[in-house]
């Protein structure tokens, strides 16, 4: 017992002694971390923001204090600044809606203390969804070994993954797709000697086979209609070319596409039958939070000698009519093409107010354009603004939260190579913050992982699945979708 | 005088137990050592030790990764050959004692037959350089771990094994199924009830381990929960002979307890057994060695390892040495020949392919193909596209050590530096290329030194600028396409010339001589000049090389070979011997004859 307090003693001892005292210099300068978490707003249910502080010194010490306390002190030897789950989460949930700043202090060789600038970040009222779905990929060109799909709950650090390509013969997985992030609807699909596309719809698990004899092209891109009874797809012919001298390392582009309509409960296929449909590539389908319109991009058709960097595509959208399956007249909500710009992956806000987009100089698979910037169009002026998220390298593919209030995207920003999931906080004015990245329980992750965050898309509940469920499914033969015939 | 005798005795016993382990060990390193070190040549270069967390956990992925990782942490240690020479004698070795030491736990006799046996078999598995260690590095765990077991099982009585067969399943993946295998056959050994009980305990164990393993904790097949990390490729295709071992292995309990009745007059004494197999191995070592010492891959790593150490000049020297038809060689030699300038000089020196196999490789999603194909990119300037060819044979097989370098390189070379500090965190936390780490740190984020390096200063200078899409199945077009865009490029020029030659192309060969000049040539390459030498014998004019001479000695030789020719009445088969041996490095002998 005497051992154990001498002991206690001296841990309370060397704690005392990381923190600072005597005179403390003032630097006025903002010190170096990784991540960057200055500056930017919160969701009150967000992992602990653990940081590293990129300056020398010999002890570091971290104060974190709230307008509404409690405080937290963290002492570090490596500048390594973890911060305890359970005081981070008391510390927001007392602090919801208001500032918390962090007082960052540096020993330095000489045992004199000095202070940086403190790391302000606000706290929004306004929580995240729980989980975040993403596929784990390298930033590769064809081949895709050790794939995976993982679930991450956003208030902690635990990563599941549900789909391992391991465990399914190397098959490529892909696209995977919410219903709103809400239901129990999602979908993904598999290419290889498994493939086909796997529902999880209403606690039932199928593989369909969703390209029929009538179809020219498989069904790619996917969106949930609302009311999870259709899913709404593009069809497309893809190529994929790699460039040998731009830094952009490769160029995907359409030579064909169109949209189809998939009756879930009816396994039935369709063409969604839109105004120059046969002189059009229409891709990349996005429904409105009320399913009452359909929005898709749309370019000119190519034709054989095309120029890939004339390319431009246009948000348009069409009314539809769940009862009878009819599509109206088509809608242009924003001509890209006029501005010298090519839209991509429209998401509508939750509220139906603002639809997110990609925007590049051309064509319409922005990940590998350092131009490609995400884009707010608001759907009352149909005036599109640059959102202030955006960074000098490819920001885009995007996903809302469920209460619209934040917004996730894939960002290059880190070293130009690998996407890496970023967070930024969405005003009622349809204004972002500065985002921040996903947090990782280890602050260096980042720097080390080789692998892109892939499709980044929120949910608010965690799919009651496993890889084996999903291997064994593979293993059965895809059930053939029929095709509609009036 | 007595003790002397028992000394004598003692030292003679401690010898003749020795002796055969000796030769077990001196046999296979003598063989790995100095004759076929291109074996540790290929293993070191086909995977990479990372001494880091991230690392160690990627290997814990799935029952029997780890394996791999110790695997993967010895032959590391293969860039010194002699090392690795010693690495796989002594995982032999160690073996074939411990084989030894647990037939001798049954029969309470010296075994050497089985040993033997074993022996010849891992050498010859060994002797294939796409052979793994970890193979044998299994074999090795499961008979050590049913030694410990049998050496234990006084005080445990064997349900400590029992008890940990799932974590010797996670250790060794598939391998455990031997371990199991010799443990179950133990316990019938001891015929008794308890016996089978603890078979009964085991297997369960074992099924309900390889349940939770398949449904809830790693996901994979039952195939792959069985095998790995076994994998015919990774047995250099010796399935039938790996598995015989395996099997003799699991069945060695079994063997322990065979009581051959041997007459007296074959039974052998303990010097005589140890001289008889020691010699028997030694025999049946050289045999073996002999039969598997693989030439043409001796050839081909040693080029390769040349090459990979930029040593371009030793590499057509040791070509020119050793004569090659291997394509991959000759794709090697003739990057070389075109980094010293010399590919349409010497290209004929060599045997080609006319299709162009030889000059450079067509996309394809191997291994082979991928970690050398790029290189050929790489020295055209292509490096968007040399990194491709790096990058997709990384996401295939994971890091490797030239193939990290080349990363680094041309991220280096294209200013992203950002990811190329990446790539140079992983290299920095190796056992032995910390010091290429480094010196590709200092050029981190500093164009001046980039441009400085005489290696990449070069490359980048020569990077291709003006973009166009790679053509992935026919690599000339994309030689075109670089000379359509920049006429300065000369090394894809020099590459664009050969592979006109190849194709006998005399008439577009003539139409580019007046544009060496402007690319700097002060002399024309000499198979260039065999072309344009013979030209007006094909009524064909020969284009203005504007200032550059030509050889005389070219035009005398090309006289000489007509002469020859007509010598023999025009007959090209009888002329060919003879065109053979003067002129059989020269393009008129290759037009003529291939």
């Amino acid at each position: 017992m005497k051992n154990f307090n001498f002991v206690f003693i001296l841990i309370l001892l060397s704690g005392c002694a990381s923190k600072p005292k005597g005179t403390i210099n003032s630097t006025e300068k903002n010190a170096v971390l990784e991540p960057d978490y200055s500056g930017i707003t919160i969701p009150p249910n967000i992992a602990p923001l653990n940081f590293n502080i990129k300056e020398s010194g010999t002890s570091y010490f971290v104060k974190f204090i709230g307008a509404s306390g409690p405080g937290i002190e963290i002492s570090s030897s490596n500048g390594t600044i973890s911060i305890p789950a359970s005081k981070w989460h008391d510390m927001l949930q007392k602090n919801s809606g208001k500032e918390i700043k962090a007082d960052i202090f540096i020993r330095n060789n000489n045992d004199r203390w000095s202070q940086f600038n403190s790391l302000n970040f606000h706290v929004a009222s306004e929580p995240i969804d729980n989980y975040l779905y993403y596929r784990l990929v390298y930033p590769g060109y064809e081949s895709y070994k050790d794939l995976s799909v993982n679930c991450r709950n956003l208030e902690n650090f635990n990563t599941n993954s549900f789909i391992e390509n391991s465990v399914v013969d190397e098959n490529c997985v892909n696209c995977h797709a919410f219903n709103n992030g809400k239901t129990d609807n999602f979908l993904f699909h598999m290419r290889g000697s498994m493939g086909g596309t796997y529902f999880y719809h209403s606690g039932q698990f199928q593989k369909i086979n969703l390209k029929t004899e009538e179809m020219k092209n498989g069904a790619i891109y996917p969106r949930w209609h609302p009311s999870g009874k259709f899913v709404a797809f593009s069809s497309n012919k893809i190529i994929q070319r790699f460039h040998t001298a731009d830094n952009k390392k490769v160029e995907v582009s359409d030579l064909e596409s169109s949209l189809v309509l998939y009756d879930v409960e009816k396994n039935e296929m369709r063409n969604i039958e839109v105004t120059n449909r046969e002189n059009s590539m229409d891709t990349y389908p996005e429904w409105s939070p009320d399913g009452k319109y359909l929005y898709f991009c749309r370019a000119v058709q190519i034709e054989k000698d095309f120029d890939f960097r004339q390319i431009k595509y246009n948000l348009c959208r069409v009314s539809f009519n769940p009862d009878n399956r009819k599509f109206s007249e088509v809608e242009l909500i924003f001509d890209a093409a006029q501005i010298g710009k090519s839209i991509s992956f429209p998401r509508v806000s939750p509220n139906g107010r603002f639809v997110a987009v990609t925007m590049a100089d051309y064509g319409c698979f922005p990940i590998w354009h350092k131009e490609a910037d995400i884009y707010s169009i608001d759907l009352q002026t149909f005036a599109a603004s640059r959102l202030d998220l955006n960074s000098d390298d490819t920001d885009s593919y995007h996903s809302w939260s469920s209460n619209g209030k934040w917004l996730i995207f894939s960002s290059r920003r880190g070293d130009g190579l690998t996407t890496r999931p970023y967070i930024s906080y969405m005003d009622e004015s349809g204004k972002s913050s500065k985002p921040f990245i996903l947090p990782q329980e280890d602050p260096a992750f980042y720097r080390h992982f080789l692998k892109s965050f892939n499709i980044p898309e929120f949910s608010t509940f965690e799919i009651d699945l496993n890889p084996g469920e999903i291997r064994d499914l593979a293993k059965t033969e895809s059930k053939p979708a029929k095709w509609y015939r009036q | 005088m007595q003790n002397q005798l028992n000394r004598t005795k003692s030292k003679k016993d401690i010898f003749l137990n020795v002796l055969p382990y000796l030769i077990y060990f001196l046999c296979p390193f003598i063989f790995f050592g100095y004759f076929a070190d291109y074996v540790q040549f290929f293993q070191e270069k086909s995977a990479l030790f990372v001494c880091s967390t991230d690392f160690l956990s990627e290997n814990l992925n799935q029952p029997g990764a780890l394996l791999i990782y110790l695997g993967k942490f010895l032959t590391s240690l293969y860039f010194f050959p002699l090392a690795g020479a010693a690495i796989i004698s002594a995982v032999t070795t160690l073996l074939l004692l411990t084989v030894a030491k647990m037939i001798g736990n049954y029969t309470g006799k010296r075994a050497f037959f089985i040993p033997l046996i074993l022996g010849g078999a891992l050498f010859y598995l060994q002797t294939d350089y796409r052979y793994f260690l970890f193979n044998s590095l299994g074999l090795l765990l499961q008979v050590v771990a049913f030694y410990l077991h049998l050496c234990l099982s006084k005080y445990t009585k064997g349900w400590i094994s029992v008890a940990l067969s799932p974590v010797w399943y996670f250790v060794s993946g598939g391998f455990s199924l031997l371990f199991f295998l010799m443990l179950s056959l133990g316990f019938i050994a001891e015929k008794n009830r308890i016996g089978l009980l603890k078979i009964f305990a085991l297997w369960c164990i074992i099924l309900v381990t390889f349940y939770l393993s398949k449904e809830y904790l790693f996901f994979q097949t039952a195939q792959t929960l069985l095998i790995f990390p076994y994998s015919e490729l990774n047995t250099g295709s010796q399935t039938k002979l790996f598995l015989s071992v395996a099997a003799l292995i699991s069945i060695l309990p079994f063997i322990g307890l065979i009581k051959l009745k041997i007459p007296e007059k074959f039974s052998l004494s303990a010097l005589s057994g140890s001289l008889i197999f020691s010699a028997l191995f030694i025999l049946s070592a050289t045999a073996i060695g002999m039969k598997q010492s693989d030439q043409k891959s001796k050839q081909y790593f040693q080029v390769e390892k040349l090459f990979y150490e930029n040593k371009f000049e030793e590499v057509i020297t040791y070509n020119t040495k050793n004569k090659t038809t291997n394509s991959l060689t000759l794709f090697l030699n003739n990057i070389a020949l075109c980094e010293t300038g010399k590919l349409n000089d010497l290209l004929f020196h060599f045997p080609q392919s006319a299709d162009g196999k030889t000059l450079f490789l067509k996309w394809k999603m191997e291994e082979e193909v991928l970690k050398r194909g790029g290189y050929f990119y790489y020295t055209i300037g292509m490096i968007n596209e040399a990194y491709r060819w790096a990058f997709e044979n990384m996401v295939m097989k994971g890091h490797t050590p030239e193939g990290l370098k080349m990363l680094i390189k041309t991220e280096l070379i294209l200013g992203n530096y950002r990811v190329a500090a990446k790539y140079t965190d992983i290299l920095k936390q190796t056992f032995f290329y910390q010091r290429e780490a480094e010196k590709f740190e200092k050029l981190l984020f500093n164009d001046n030194a980039i441009n400085a390096d005489s290696g990449l200063g070069e490359k980048r200078k020569n990077k291709i600028s003006a973009d166009f899409f790679a053509f992935t199945d026919n690599p000339i077009l994309n030689v075109d396409q670089i000379l359509a865009k920049d006429s300065m490029n000369r090394k894809a020029f020099e590459y664009k010339l050969a592979f006109m030659l190849l194709n006998k192309d005399y008439k577009g060969i003539a139409l580019k001589l007046p544009r060496m000049e402007q690319l700097g040539y002060t002399r024309l390459p000499v198979h260039i000049e065999e072309v344009a030498a013979a030209l007006p014998s094909l009524k064909m004019g020969v284009p203005e090389p504007g200032r550059i001479q030509m050889n005389t000695n070219t035009l005398l030789r090309w006289k000489e070979y007509l002469t020859v020719f007509k010598q023999y009445g025009s007959n090209a088969a009888a002329a060919e011997p003879v065109l053979r041996k003067q002129f059989g490095d020269t393009f008129w002998y290759y037009v003529f004859y291939r």
